[in-house]
């Protein structure tokens, strides 16, 4: 340890830089899109029904989205434990990843020559199409539905729950032979990878509606801009702090750094969602060193519903 | 034709950890630096906002744009090598800071073994330990003359801990394995009750357990250079992330300001370096070729030294681009750059799912773990093993982030659906997982070189990665998964699940999953230009005025995450290349 402390030149521990705004980015959700992403649309249908609102895609087509929609609901079903890719609405998040930079795969390496994967590479050296993912969903949906009607007479939406199990089981063993370019294991692993993005995003990119799916995990999303859980680190018990968005922190300073390196810019968030800017969380009972808190510390200044199992 | 411009002291290459260090220390002594760095300046005033998995963790908003070029990878060398076209197993970084904005702050020194580890194990165990085609080499250098290295580079840091061996005496609250040392600049990480209960639990199957040093400061700290730094906040937004707060050191906090603030220090960004240029008769560089990719100008920066100090395999890279050195052949074992290339090896792990308890692990730190080195190193005894070297065990409360982490106990047997959401959802914060951070050998057929068949947005070749686990691994990570299913035992779990087996589909190593940022070797350190591509100085055999630090220097990967030694090497070059400037020769 240095003898003396030396002077201080340059002070990172003070964040003047608070005040300042108008950073990179912003978040696009606007308008019908918006309000379907955070809830305040409500679905036509709910728990585990496939209906989509139209209205609210930008990428996929009625068809592909309702495909999609099923899909979902099946790796992560709809269940008395709790809500399911329905409900946290993971349909319009993946539409919405499709429809930017990440469904364009623009940060991907697309230059060929590109092999047959079937034949010229092994799993582990990874993608090997030369399809981007959106590319992917297009003809991929495609082929699982050519496969529902070869193999089990129907479109996926028509089957049992018991058979669309069935079917997804055949993607991620590479059963169907009608995939071109992808592997149906390599399209099922990217599918399951979407759903469980689309239930615990932020709730800014269209899923994880109402953040259920935070809620479910009991995971507080962002602990604020400058957010500090210093003081709670150490504790035993567990400590349950209602969850918080991006966008709060977003309102809270004033300042836009974008949610979106898959999403363009052109608006800040309009909608004031009242939220309280005060502390992060407030506990019960001040810290007691020898107190046994096994029981969790419920803060619940504004939590929807009990997700408590 | 390029423009030629105006000669400088010193061109950095890449201004990350190394090149913000060696640009520090020699703006400081007076020289004229260039920084080159292909990516643009960020600050913490760009994370207030960052407490968001998808765009950071998962889109990899600070990661390397490999629409712009990638490597190739095969696992054996009769293989075709295809590219790497998403992120996956290692992450490096772009932009100013590197890979060092994104880090974890997890700081370790390697152990004294690992510096001489060729002759400790000959001396130990005959040559009969060594199997042919593990290429083990001598660093030549000592822990102990690296030893100021590190500290410097600690205190620049502000690393938190507690010393386990001070100076020969051995500290119970430390790691009593660790060579000889000073105190930690800052006090260690607060004790979570996650980490509580494995220190509690590897204490009582008679291991050693300690807090893991951290570069996320533990207290408020102001470096020898002056920078201030608040203390960590637990947010549970590191590893992968920028910390807003500036707690996390890294090059645009600590570094990169002190240099700036010279006045000798000119950082370049969006600027890609494409050739050292190279006078082989003289055995000198004479600047860096680059692409200011804002006007789209060719320039060449003529400089007295150049300090290449891109990310590990981007050195690699730009040394065969340049022809610097003999590129290594597998076949004959012959020529340097290229060879060695290294990794870690994560097969080794525990997690146990407790009923009866909920931890808070959604808050954390990138560097907030608690750790034992009993199985690690040599620090215990091989005679009837068939490996050398291990693993530090640790567990990590980096921010449980719930895209990413979807565990379920090894009964549960799909994936997806309600089974599989049902026990992921309910283990979220019941989970402790721990791992081995195994060390890898090189290996005959590891190596790198340039791809014959695809290049990047400039033409040039990928290079080429050539990686497979070996019978080296495989047993490594046995024994070491059973090391760290004792220890989750221990913790007395409902259910347990282990891993014995390397990561990778087939036994083989895959890009797919992400292991660690840990890429080593290629442009390995050494006391014989026959075998090595710098000395111990980092100064290039075939080239005097150039230096080339950097995790590219390993000659093998210890079980530790490799920052800190970076950090080290880093001013053991910088030292270098005052010397050579007071009188330019081959040091050493």
């Amino acid at each position: 340890m240095p003898e003396e402390q030396p002077e201080t030149r340059f002070d990172f521990t003070r964040r003047s830089f608070l005040g300042q705004s108008g950073l990179a980015g912003g978040i696009v959700l606007s308008g019908h899109a918006a309000d379907v992403a955070r809830g305040e649309v409500q679905q036509e249908t709910q728990n585990g029904d496939t209906g989509v609102d139209e209205d609210a895609l930008v990428q996929l087509d009625i068809d592909q989205a309702r495909l999609v929609q099923a899909m979902a609901e099946r790796v992560y079903p709809s269940d008395e434990f709790g809500p399911g890719a329905v409900e946290t609405g993971v349909v319009y998040f993946i539409d919405r990843q499709l429809a930017g930079a990440w469904g364009k795969g623009e940060n991907w390496y697309m230059e060929p020559p590109f092999v047959n994967q079937f034949e010229d590479a092994i799993p582990n050296q990874g993608w090997q199409s030369n399809l981007t993912p959106a590319e992917t969903y297009e003809f991929a949906l495609e082929w699982t539905e050519e496969y529902a009607n070869n193999e089990f007479g129907g479109s996926f939406l028509d089957l049992s729950t018991d058979q669309q199990e069935e079917l997804l089981t055949a993607l991620e063993n590479d059963e169907p032979n009608n995939f071109r370019s992808v592997k149906p294991s390599e399209f099922f692993t990217l599918f399951r990878t979407n759903v469980l993005e689309g239930v615990y995003c932020d709730p800014t990119y269209g899923g994880n509606r109402n953040m259920a799916g935070w809620r479910m995990k009991r995971f507080p999303g962002s602990p604020g801009a400058l957010g500090s859980y210093k003081e709670l680190i150490g504790r035993e018990g567990f400590i349950r702090i209602p969850p918080r968005s991006v966008e709060d922190d977003v309102e809270s300073t004033g300042i836009e750094t974008g949610t979106g390196s898959s999403e363009s810019s052109n608006s800040s968030a309009t909608h004031s969602h009242g939220h309280n800017h005060g502390p992060r969380y407030e506990l019960e009972s001040e810290q007691d060193d020898d107190a046994q808190e096994s029981d969790a510390h419920e803060v619940d200044e504004n939590a929807e519903g009990d997700t408590d199992a | 034709m390029p423009e030629v411009l105006d000669p400088v002291d010193v061109v950095c290459v890449g201004v990350g950890w190394t090149g913000g260090i060696i640009g520090k220390e020699l703006a400081e002594d007076g020289k004229q630096v260039v920084g080159i760095e292909r990516g643009g300046e960020r600050g913490p005033e760009d994370y207030l906002t960052m407490h968001n998995e998808l765009r950071y963790a998962l889109r990899y908003e600070l990661m390397q744009d490999l629409s712009k070029g990638t490597l190739t990878f095969r696992n054996e060398p009769n293989q075709k090598a295809l590219p790497m076209r998403q992120l996956g197993s290692f992450l490096p970084g772009k932009g100013v800071g590197g890979a060092g904005v994104h880090w974890n702050g997890q700081t370790w020194r390697f152990l004294p073994y690992d510096f001489e580890i060729r002759s400790r194990t000959l001396d130990r165990y005959g040559p009969e330990k060594i199997p042919e085609d593990m290429q083990l080499q001598d660093w030549g250098i000592t822990y102990d003359e690296l030893r100021p290295y590190y500290q410097t580079f600690e205190e620049m840091t502000g690393i938190s801990g507690a010393a386990g061996n001070l100076d020969g005496n051995i500290q119970n609250e430390g790691n009593p394995f660790e060579g000889p040392r000073e105190e930690y600049p800052t006090q260690p990480m607060i004790t979570s009750p996650l980490l509580g209960r494995f220190m509690e639990a590897s204490a009582s199957v008679g291991l050693h357990p300690f807090m893991a040093p951290s570069a996320n400061l533990s207290e408020a700290y102001t470096n020898p250079d002056g920078v201030a730094r608040g203390p960590c906040q637990y947010c549970g937004y590191c590893e992968r992330f920028g910390c807003e707060w500036g707690a996390k050191a890294d090059p645009t906090v600590t570094v990169l300001p002190s240099a700036q603030e010279t006045g000798n220090f000119e950082l370049r960004t969006q600027c890609d370096a494409r050739r050292l240029v190279y006078d082989e008769q003289e055995g000198r560089v004479t600047g860096v070729k680059y692409v200011d990719t804002v006007d789209n100008t060719v320039y060449i920066q003529p400089a007295e030294v150049v300090a290449l100090t891109a990310y590990a395999l981007w050195n690699v890279k730009l040394l065969l681009l340049s022809d610097i050195g003999e590129p290594y052949d597998p076949e004959t074992g012959e020529g340097v750059v290229g060879k060695n290339y290294c990794y870690q090896n994560f097969g080794g792990s525990a997690a146990g799912y407790f009923d009866d308890e909920e931890w808070n692990l959604y808050m954390g730190a990138g560097a907030l773990g608690a750790a034992v080195d009993d199985w690690n190193g040599d620090n215990f005894d091989h005679t009837d093993l068939d490996f050398i070297h291990g693993g530090n065990i640790a567990i990590s409360q980096t921010g449980k982030r719930p895209i990413a982490n979807n565990e379920s106990p090894p009964n549960v047997q799909k994936e997806w659906g309600s089974e599989f959401k049902r026990a992921s959802v309910k283990y979220h914060n019941s989970t402790a997982s721990i791992s081995a951070q195994g060390a890898v050998m090189p290996h005959r057929t590891n190596y790198l070189d340039l791809d014959p068949t695809y290049t990047d947005e400039w033409g040039d070749p990928l290079l080429r990665m050539t990686f497979n686990w070996t019978e080296q691994d495989r047993k490594l990570a046995e024994f070491e998964g059973q090391r760290c299913a004792e220890i989750i035992d221990a913790m007395g779990p409902t259910k347990m699940g282990v891993g014995t087996e390397v990561i990778g589909e087939g036994g083989n190593y895959d890009i797919r999953p992400y292991q660690s940022t840990h890429n080593t070797g290629g442009a390995i350190m050494g006391s014989d230009s026959n075998t090595s591509v710098v000395n111990s100085y980092l100064q290039c055999w075939d080239a005097e005025n150039l230096f080339v630090p950097g995790a590219s220097a390993f000659p093998h990967n210890s079980g530790y995450n490799p920052t800190g030694t970076v950090g080290a090497l880093a001013y053991r070059a910088a030292d270098g290349i005052k010397q050579y400037f007071k009188r330019p020769r081959m040091l050493g």
